[in-house]
């Protein structure tokens, strides 16, 4: 029985409305995204798997589009999430603007190793630009985050974001991934062992293992 | 396989069908054909049942005229297609347009021989239209289109609708005159409301409802009656969410950046939920004067609030007050919630169990079936709240006011994931069915609110308005004014408790695996004793909702009654003990501990992580064993700990009363634990954590009562 995946993370999109999360999320979640699935399920979170340096990260992206207005539901998920999205619209100055009140708003808030990653979209519509490139590289240097310019239209730079800031949650929590490894491996050896006892038991814990 | 599939499914795609502006989706449905019986062959011959195919043409996609002129063709096969076109038309079009292409294509038509049938359709439609979705006509100052609507219908011999628009256009003209629509200032005129209530006397409308439950002027949380306070909340709640304008909450509407808010009634229904969450945080933070127990006094009684709201279905409020509860500026206050009693603990994890994000749309589709999804919810809450759920259950049944941005992501989804054209620019119609279905089940909910009948507390009202709003900022420095940071570093109790969470899972699976046994050695290779361990399991599953709930504030993952608590309890309790303890088993051991150790935060002994730490407990001149170890947690009082150190020692049949608690502070030195005190709070963290129980000599009362808070040294 393969296992589905190694670990699982929380990621959280944030951003003014309109700024496009929401197509960010269709366009990376693609493969598993059937807008067939959304009339009477929610769709809160999507999920989707990533092999990252042989390890098999689960991520689920929490995208509360259309919630901005209400004060502290948005927060709540601060506390659930191992990395963050900050996503700014490239011809919208005021979402850019924003983006230091949402970052004020997750180092407050949000868990010390939180990881965050700036995200500049509708980088496909540079006639209407508003907010320079170098704007969007200073502020992510300020804030010591990774930066990136994505187009959910084009498909640009979508994949490299997400997984960039998976690999980031990944570092800080390597700690607790090497001790995973660990056990997964004496996980394999106990089984040996009950094997050898005739006990057959085919429990996983770690198939679901999570870090929150 | 193919034969198999058809039988399975009465309705199937077939394809797609272009006709000059208009995409057909063609579904072929299979209905089982009900042959007239004819009593002689009837008996042999049911073998089989015989079916009939009949297609089904749904329009897809088509361009304006085409989607108006469907409307009043005779042979639409989709009966909700007038009510999906007008609930939804305004994001491809305006009133205006729509009211003059149904009219231009009345005229060519009139000549027609049908035209009394066609009549007839326009009627229906015009009406259905004036009747449900009159807001799509308020245009002040002029309100243009529904003029126009005015100069047709006469002409069509359409004199009762026509009567009907008179009327509307005369209430709009008043109600501009007034300027205040009644959805776009509801606290506006709430205030207003109020205001005219107290002017006439405390005179109210509605129920008259006995004012026991007010004393001062000033009135606050603890002056007014859990139910009262609910029931004017979800009063307040109804009446917005039943102005609420469906179409102003698909989402391309509702999620317009930089336009002016195009949504005012769901604007008012967001404004109403931060004013809720507002006053739950100011009546916790603007009190500096009060103790931590009025202020945990608080917590409970908002906390009773919320459960009233959850048997109201007023779920608005409920995730209001969740969340409030839950912001940063209040959760951080971890003294406080130490000091909340059990029982509220208990209700609070549960409520925020059943009601967060990942499965509240879930929850809102269980509330439209029936809902009798919590069992365990409802046991709490008849507990609690006997005296008053059963007679409010019965009179407003069904009234429901949902949380509505949950409908509002989905509809923003909606909105993002299907292009509003498709080829050939086509309006892509259905996108706006899909959408449709979300805005029906709106209405749907709209209805059921007509079916609350709560009476209107006055006091209350002017409480809840009466608040002064708090920044996040300004709420957080508050409450740091409250409880200074102790620990920065220190994880949140709310970390802590996923991770218990998930600790519990891990541990859920051992229990069925033959490992349990090796879970179990942790503890004897700590304590000497053996075989003890699984009679263990009985008396600390009694414990449950005390270990489990002070352990990790949270009985989410197990519920209480089920097995795994009382692995979970007691494993976390065990399995911590080595890890300071020398001895440290076998490989695999390890590996559990490893894996309990990436966790990050798991008690320690020696040492006070989150909310919990382990002590080691002997008893003074007992039974031979050294020390068990006991996971300690915040919540933990003097006499539980003794209860469950002498359950370890297995001297569960000796009375706790007897024995006093004392921590070795260093040979000869030892710190009496009062006996009402919080242990975790009282222990001195400089000392090992190491506790001895006194047995005292018998007749002879405590060395220390009740009151005393803190800790005194005796040689």
């Amino acid at each position: 029985m393969a296992k589905q995946y190694d670990v699982l993370f929380r990621l959280l999109l944030l951003g003014d409305s309109g700024v496009g999360k929401t197509c960010l999320l269709c366009r990376f979640t693609d493969n598993e995204f059937h807008p067939s699935h959304i009339s009477t399920i929610g769709v809160d979170f999507k999920m989707k798997t990533l092999l990252i340096d042989g390890i098999k990260v689960r991520i689920q992206i929490w995208d509360t589009a259309g919630q901005e207005r209400y004060q502290t539901i948005t927060k709540q998920y601060y506390r659930r999430a191992q990395g963050i999205f900050l996503v700014y619209d490239i011809t919208s100055e005021r979402s850019f603007q924003h983006i230091m009140k949402w970052a004020s708003d997750v180092d407050e808030y949000a868990p010390d190793n939180i990881q965050k990653i700036l995200v500049g979209n509708k980088s496909d519509e540079e006639e209407k630009r508003q907010v320079a490139t170098e704007q969007g590289n200073k502020l992510a240097m300020a804030y010591g985050m990774d930066f990136f310019e994505t187009s959910a239209f084009t498909n640009h730079n979508i994949t490299e974001s997400f997984t960039r800031l998976a690999e980031q949650v990944l570092v800080a929590n390597k700690k607790d991934l090497d001790l995973l490894r660990m056990s997964v491996t004496d996980e394999l050896n106990l089984a040996a062992l009950e094997e050898e006892e005739g006990i057959t038991d085919g429990t996983d814990a770690t198939e679901k293992s999570c870090w929150c | 396989m193919g034969k198999w599939e058809i039988s399975m499914n009465p309705v199937q795609e077939w394809g797609e069908e272009l006709e000059e502006g208009a995409l057909y989706g063609i579904t072929l449905r299979r209905e089982p054909l009900h042959i007239p019986a004819n009593p002689k062959e009837a008996q042999p011959c049911v073998a089989f049942v015989q079916y009939r195919t009949s297609k089904v043409r749904r329009l897809k996609a088509a361009t304006l005229t085409r989607l108006v002129n469907h409307l009043l063709e005779p042979c639409c096969h989709e009966p909700d297609y007038r009510l999906i076109f007008l609930s939804t038309y305004r994001t491809f079009t305006t009133t205006r347009t729509v009211i003059e292409m149904l009219f231009q294509r009345n005229k060519v038509t009139s000549d027609d021989g049908n035209s009394e049938c066609h009549r007839r359709r326009l009627f229906l439609l015009i009406q259905t239209w004036l009747d449900e979705y009159s807001e799509d006509f308020w245009e002040p100052p002029h309100h243009t289109s529904l003029r126009l609507l005015l100069d047709h219908l006469p002409c069509l011999s359409l004199c009762s609708l026509a009567q009907r628009s008179e009327t509307l256009l005369n209430k709009f003209q008043r109600e501009g005159q007034r300027k205040v629509r009644t959805f776009l200032f509801p606290s506006a005129e709430a205030v207003a409301g109020v205001q005219a209530e107290k002017n006439e006397g405390e005179q109210c409308s509605g129920q008259e409802v006995p004012y026991w439950e007010n004393t001062l002027d000033q009135g606050g949380i603890m002056d007014f009656s859990v139910a009262g306070i609910s029931e004017q909340l979800t009063r307040l709640d109804a009446e917005l969410f039943v102005k609420v304008v469906p179409f102003q909450c698909l989402g391309s509407v509702w999620s317009q950046r930089d336009k002016e808010n195009l949504s005012p009634t769901v604007s008012a229904t967001i404004a109403q939920f931060n004013a809720v969450t507002n006053r739950v945080i100011t009546s916790l933070l603007c009190c500096s004067t009060s103790s931590q127990s009025q202020r945990a006094g608080v917590i409970e009684r908002w906390i009773s609030v919320a459960q009233e709201c959850r048997q109201l279905k007023n779920f608005s409020s409920l995730r209001a007050i969740l969340s409030a509860l839950q912001s940063s500026a209040v959760y951080r206050l971890r003294k406080t919630w130490a000091t909340v009693c059990r029982d509220s603990m208990v209700i609070f994890d549960n409520l925020s169990e059943t009601f967060t994000d990942e499965n509240c749309v879930l929850t809102n589709r269980e509330i439209l079936v029936e809902d009798g999804s919590q069992p365990a919810l409802e046991n709490i809450s008849s507990k609690t709240f006997k005296h008053c759920s059963l007679s409010r259950q019965m009179s407003t049944s069904s009234g429901v006011v949902p949380y509505l941005g949950t409908f509002l992501t989905v509809l923003t989804m909606l909105d993002t994931a299907l292009p509003d054209t498709v080829e050939g620019d086509l309006i892509n119609f259905e996108k706006r069915r899909r959408e449709f279905e979300i805005l029906s089940q709106i209405r749907q909910l709209q209805v059921s609110c007509s079916q609350y009948n709560l009476p209107h507390h006055t006091r209350i009202a002017a409480w809840l308005l009466d608040q002064k709003l708090l920044t996040d900022q300004e709420s957080y420095e508050l409450s740091i004014n409250l409880e200074p940071p102790v620990d920065l570093s220190s994880p949140s109790p709310w970390s802590h408790r996923k991770l218990s969470k998930k600790l519990s899972s891990l541990l859920t699976v051992t229990e069925n695996s033959s490992r349990k046994t090796h879970v179990d050695q942790i503890s004897v290779s700590s304590s000497g004793s053996s075989g003890s361990d699984m009679e263990d399991l009985s008396p600390l599953s009694t414990l449950k909702s005390q270990s489990l709930s002070s352990s990790c504030q949270n009985v989410t993952g197990a519920t209480p009654s089920s097995p795994d608590s009382s692995v979970f309890s007691k494993s976390q309790a065990d399995l911590s003990a080595p890890a300071s303890a020398a001895a440290c088993p076998k490989p695999i051991l390890a590996s559990h501990h490893k894996r309990s150790v990436s966790m990050t935060s798991l008690p320690l002994y020696n040492r006070q992580v989150a909310d919990s730490c382990i002590v080691r407990v002997s008893v003074e001149a007992a039974n031979g064993n050294m020390y068990k170890s006991i996971l300690l947690t915040s919540q933990d009082k003097t006499a539980q700990v003794i209860q469950r150190a002498l359950e370890k020692h297995n001297l569960e049949h000796m009375n706790s009363n007897d024995f006093t608690l004392r921590q070795v502070i260093s040979r000869g030195r030892e710190l009496i634990i009062p006996d009402k005190a919080n242990v975790f709070y009282a222990m001195s963290t400089s000392a090992n954590y190491d506790f001895v129980l006194h047995q005292c000599p018998k007749g002879q009362k405590k060395p220390l009562c009740a009151t005393s808070s803190l800790g005194q040294y005796s040689k």
